[in-house]
């Protein structure tokens, strides 16, 4: 028995035990800290475990004696599972870390034993879904991940928003639970076993096509796909600051976990499995962006834009795909490469940003744009790391985000040049140029969001008093951070880490193992990202010294305010709004924005005081409600007409129902 | 008198008369003239075991018949007419459906009842396909009664009923010994008489009256 894999086990349950203990604490704040002794050493132990995993390309299964009634208790260490982990693992531990000050600061409104419990119990939830190695228990261990939020959301019952995305959240979840269950039915079916390794072996899988749409949409309701994102916005912003880490940093990666194991287990992928990963992939990147672009809440824009990256993600999966039946095997390297950096990526930026809007919302009690400004000068170390992630994200080098969106655009241009004079070609350039779009409208929407919280002078009374927030949520986040800066110095190390899991993913899509030439390319792609990177840091580290020098020596040099531009009194009233800000671009891309605009019509010389507002409300949402869950709740309200009180009609159901089943029954033979 | 009675025409004829009570009970507009047709039923019931053994009956099933004959042909009746008394005089309400369509509604049940007992084909048991179609239809008749009445006391009749006809389809299998079975679900029957007594009391004083209508305005 492989050590590493016991020990990912091992870490996951007791990552659940820390949960028991908090629980039997009660509401005393001892909960919160008996997380934070418990789950960061035990996650830390979990991460060891899944490093070395990924490293040795360690397979171990582990059977529980357990009797299920259908299925078996069966887990399964693999390179892809071990990728999963590290995200969650490590994760859970900044966000156990930074637990005790985020509930203690809730206090009044949450049961600290049950919100710790919850907490764990979504933490190991994700670990064992991923280590879920049978069709029917893996559903299990999938539920119970899946409402262990519901009970973090809302972290008061009296807050009707929380309420509500509470609600909303757990609506999504079953509904995509549905296609799932669908789905690995008529996999233990046709497999006549509920055991991955039993769906592997299969010679041709029927309807795999079917299946695979199923998947996608089970999983990609979970990591919040367009347009299949409702959840997603209103859970991220009003969870905690700590929950918000685990939903957008690793819960959102168990749905892409998810998509790449049926992929795995569906046999090698056909070409329309690439089309419809391009299209999903595509249409969720350029949306989830454009609907984050114009959002007031600091918040909810960080949610769209995880509609986004997962967007990203799909469509590196789809032209992976694509290359590897174009046979372009380096293309295909390089687009899983970039891939599976991405993911991790995101849950380090992402995470990141959660924590840095968290420690803005401790501070001023709104993430909402329009009341924020000037918080860089207040809170200069959450500002910076702010900057940081946001720069992360949008896609600056040397910084991480860059790092695998450089290896997807090589990817998806040396796939079209393999793919040459084919349709293909075509569709490599087309997701080339919509990773470039994305990537645009993504630096936008950072400026925008970072500009109008931490740039400026402070509107109104919200953020004159903020300041930095305690030392662990600081830590925490320098932690973060560095990772934006290091990971992207640290590429061809990671490169290393990843080669098992490329080589049995690339052989799993083009029925080959890839040759070792195929890695060259990352590995020098990577490993000039990393020296470009160290010399831009040289660089820059070189521009802030002799800055500070040259204005320490200067007595003309004062402070002034921000956007002044001139203006003998200017005031943060002048300042660019949230609306004002994505006011043009939202004018030009209506159709797909679709954003509500008002604005006063000025009659007079002198009109009186008047306000205009744009807002981006999410339109899909008011779509699925006209469309699916209007028509259902008519429904439901007409079905209650069915429970009326009357004991005569309830025995007459009972009485017709026995006639009818007699009749059937007595009929048919 | 047992040679006389024990013949297949008793039999029957208990039968026939018990499809009257039936349709009578389903027709019957008055609780006190219900209370007399259940007590009559009560009554024919109790014979039936001994009517359908095959033979002379042996002491335990007429002991086993006579505790029968008297719980439903004498004791339940007198319990019935006594909570009968004790409610206030009221006028019935109409129920929910007529009683003459109750009681169409009744034949119909039989001739169903009768299409099923075909549609079994022939029983190892012979008594069992002569008695399958009454019982049947008793059953019918006290689902009718439950469904179609608004006042608690006529619908605790149908429970009755409905009890009386689980009775019938058990009675063939008398020489099984399987009275056991039935005591049981009497004693579950009884039960639920007590208990529906209970509830009337209680209807009776929250509602001042026992319509079953005034249970629907506790709903949501």
């Amino acid at each position: 028995m492989d050590i590493s894999a016991a020990v990912i086990l091992a870490a996951a349950l007791l990552v659940f035990a820390g949960g028991l203990t908090a629980l039997g604490f009660g509401r005393s704040f001892r909960a919160t800290l008996a997380v934070r002794f418990i789950v960061p050493p035990a996650a830390l132990l979990g991460l060891a475990g899944c490093v070395s995993a990924l490293l040795l390309g360690v397979r171990q299964d582990f059977a529980l004696p357990w009797p299920l009634p259908l299925g078996n208790c069966l887990f399964r260490v693999d390179p892809l599972s071990a990728f999963f982990l590290v995200p969650v693992f490590f994760l859970s531990a900044l966000a156990a870390l930074v637990l005790p000050e985020r509930a203690g600061l809730l206090q009044k409104q949450i049961h600290a034993g049950r919100h710790c419990f919850f907490f764990c119990t979504l933490a190991s939830g994700m670990a064992l879904t991923v280590l879920a190695a049978d069709g029917i228990f893996f559903l299990l261990l999938w539920e119970i991940m899946s409402l262990a939020p519901f009970f973090l959301i809302a972290h008061s019952d009296e807050n009707s928003d929380g309420r509500f995305a509470s609600w909303i959240y757990l609506i999504a979840a079953h509904l995509g639970a549905l296609p799932l269950l669908l789905l690995f039915s008529f996999l233990t079916i046709q497999a006549g076993s509920s055991d991955f390794a039993a769906y592997m072996v299969m010679p041709a899988v029927r309807h795999a096509g079917f299946l695979f749409i199923l998947g996608l949409i089970g999983f990609g309701a979970k990591c919040g796909l367009f347009p299949l994102h409702m959840w997603m916005p209103e859970a991220h912003s009003s969870a905690p600051g700590h929950v918000a880490v685990l939903l957008s940093g690793t819960m959102l990666n168990i749905g892409l976990y998810g998509i790449l194991r049926l992929l795995s287990l569906l046999g090698p992928p056909d070409i329309v499995t690439a089309y419809i990963l391009l299209a999903a992939g595509g249409l969720s990147g350029i949306m989830g962006i454009l609907l984050g672009l114009g959002q007031a809440d600091m918040k909810r824009s960080l949610a769209y834009s995880s509609a986004e990256n997962m967007g990203i993600i799909l469509l590196a999966a789809g032209g992976a795909v694509l290359a590897a039946h174009h046979n372009a095997p380096a293309a295909m390297v390089l687009l899983l490469t970039g891939l599976l950096l991405h993911i991790w990526n995101h849950s380090v930026f992402k995470s990141l940003l959660f924590l840095g809007a968290n420690a803005v919302k401790e501070n001023t009690h709104t993430t909402m744009l329009h009341r924020l400004g000037g918080l860089g000068k207040l809170m200069p170390f959450t500002g910076g790391c702010f900057a940081a992630g946001s720069a992360s994200i949008a896609g600056v080098p040397p910084l991480n985000g860059f790092m695998g969106e450089l290896l997807l655009y090589c990817g998806f241009a040396l796939g079209a040049e393999a793919a040459k004079g084919t349709d293909a070609a075509l569709l490599f350039w087309v997701a080339f140029f919509t990773l470039g779009t994305i990537a645009g409208f993504s630096l936008f929407t950072f400026s925008r969001v970072y500009g109008l919280a931490f740039l400026g002078a402070p509107r109104g009374s919200d953020g004159s008093t903020a300041r930095d927030p305690d030392a662990f949520l600081k830590s925490a986040m320098f932690v973060l951070a560095g990772l934006c800066l290091g990971v992207s110095l640290a590429g061809p190390l990671l490169l290393r880490l990843l080669t098992p899991l490329l080589a049995w993913f690339s052989e799993l899509l083009s029925l080959a193992p890839p040759a070792e030439a195929a890695f060259a390319m990352p590995a020098a792609l990577l490993q000039g990202y990393a020296w470009a990177g160290c010399g831009l840091f040289a660089l820059l580290a070189v521009i802030f010294l002799a800055r500070s020098r040259i204005m320490r020596g200067n007595p003309e040099a004062t402070v002034s305010d921000t956007w002044g531009c001139g203006y003998t009194a200017p005031s943060a009233r002048i300042q660019y709004t949230g609306g004002s800000f994505s006011f043009s671009l939202s004018l030009l891309l209506r159709p797909l924005i679709r954003p509500q605009m008002f604005a006063p019509a000025l009659k007079d010389i002198f009109p009186g005081p008047a306000g205009a507002s744009v807002s981006s409300p999410d339109w899909p949402t008011a779509v699925w409600t006209r469309l699916f869950f209007r028509p259902v709740t008519v429904l439901s309200e007409q079905a209650k007409n069915l429970q009326h009180g009357l004991l005569n009609i309830y025995i007459l159901y009972i009485l017709i129902a026995l006639m009818a089943a007699l009749v059937w029954a007595l009929g048919r033979t | 008198m047992t040679s006389i009675l024990s013949t297949a025409d008793g039999l029957n004829a208990a039968l026939g008369l018990i499809i009257i009570t039936d349709l009578a009970l389903l027709g019957a507009e008055r609780q006190r003239l219900s209370i007399r047709l259940i007590a009559n039923q009560g009554v024919l019931l109790g014979l039936v075991p001994v009517l359908a053994y095959n033979g002379t009956p042996d002491m335990y099933l007429i002991a086993v018949s006579a505790i029968f004959l008297i719980i439903k042909g004498v004791i339940l009746p007198l319990l019935l007419r006594r909570t009968h008394r004790q409610l206030p005089s009221q006028q019935l309400p109409k129920p929910y459906l007529g009683y003459s369509a109750c009681a169409l509604l009744g034949i119909i049940g039989f001739a169903l009842s009768l299409w099923i007992g075909g549609r079994l084909g022939i029983a190892a048991n012979p008594l069992f396909s002569q008695v399958f179609p009454i019982g049947m239809a008793t059953i019918f008749t006290g689902l009718l009664l439950i469904v179609s009445r608004k006042e608690v006391l006529s619908q605790l009749f149908g429970y009755l009923v409905l009890e009386n006809g689980i009775f019938l389809l058990g009675a063939p299998m008398a020489e099984q010994e399987s009275f056991w079975l039935e005591l049981s679900i009497l004693l579950d029957i009884m039960v639920a008489v007590f208990v529906m007594g209970i509830a009337i009391h209680h209807i009776n004083r929250a509602f001042h009256s026992t319509y079953v209508d005034h249970i629907a305005s506790l709903k949501d």
